[in-house]
């Protein structure tokens, strides 16, 4: 075991986490609470660290099973939401659409999974074999969904017409 | 060609969301989320108490069926432990 101390692992990859949750969401609601959630799991797995991974890779993981949760957790809400808003128990929600989010609305057309490999691949410009060890999947899985991912978004980028 | 140009421009304004963080507030934030959470042994207790609650609610309700419904277990046990039928309390005052 590796004994680390939390506020050192905070300062050292606070701006990485912070990185990849402020790509991979677009409120800023939803960023903060994505941040805070990831470092609630770091310090909750940090007595299980055996540094078998750079810290890096090892917070890496924990942030992008934290935000591969975080998108289940949206969307039941949003179904218990719509569930009572229909049975007029709850009013509904009046959706604020930021123009940063309507510039990445095509990254919501991919799943949870590829819009994390392709923030890995294409953006945090990590290997395929780095994204594989962080995401606990063979190289093949990582690079079809990338190729799939690669492909929907060029779709939708022409779609939309930006050039 | 102009799908992947279309595509890396996308790639860049993505590589471009410089978000601030604030992050003094954002740790005493996690400090607090962290501190909230309650303890393994503390869900551990509240577990036992909610199943001990549950065996004594079925045990109060079902009070009157035990044994038949002819005495209840409470007592059947006041009962045993009732000098005036105890057999051996009997014996030693047949003795006498």
């Amino acid at each position: 075991m590796v004994k680390l101390d939390f506020a050192d692992v905070y300062s050292g990859t606070k701006d990485q986490v912070w990185r990849l949750a402020s790509r991979y969401v677009f409120s800023r609601e939803d960023r903060e609470d994505l941040f805070q959630e990831i470092f609630v799991n770091i310090h909750r797995s940090l007595p299980r660290f055996r540094g078998e991974a750079s810290i890096n890779t090892w917070v890496y993981r924990i942030a992008v099973n934290t935000s591969l949760n975080h998108i289940k957790k949206q969307k039941r809400h949003a179904l218990v939401k719509k569930i009572l808003s229909g049975l007029k128990l709850i009013e509904e929600e009046v959706q604020v659409v930021k123009i940063d989010i309507q510039e990445f609305a095509p990254l919501k057309k991919l799943n949870p999974r590829q819009r994390m490999i392709l923030l890995l691949s294409d953006v945090e410009e990590k290997k395929l074999e780095e994204i594989s060890a962080i995401m606990h999947l063979p190289t093949g899985t990582v690079k079809s969904n990338l190729h799939r991912a690669r492909e929907i978004i060029k779709k939708e980028v022409g779609k939309n017409g930006r050039a | 060609m102009e799908e992947h140009k279309n595509y890396r421009e996308f790639i860049d304004r993505l590589k471009a969301v410089e978000v601030p963080l604030d992050d003094r507030m954002t740790y005493s934030r996690i400090e607090a989320r962290i501190n909230r959470r309650p303890h393994r042994a503390n869900l551990v207790l509240a577990g036992a108490l909610a199943l001990l609650f549950f065996c004594f609610t079925v045990y109060y309700i079902g009070r009157p069926y035990f044994n038949g419904g002819s005495i209840t277990l409470a007592e059947y046990v006041f009962q045993q432990n009732d000098s005036n039928t105890d057999p051996i309390m009997d014996y030693v005052l047949a003795d006498r």
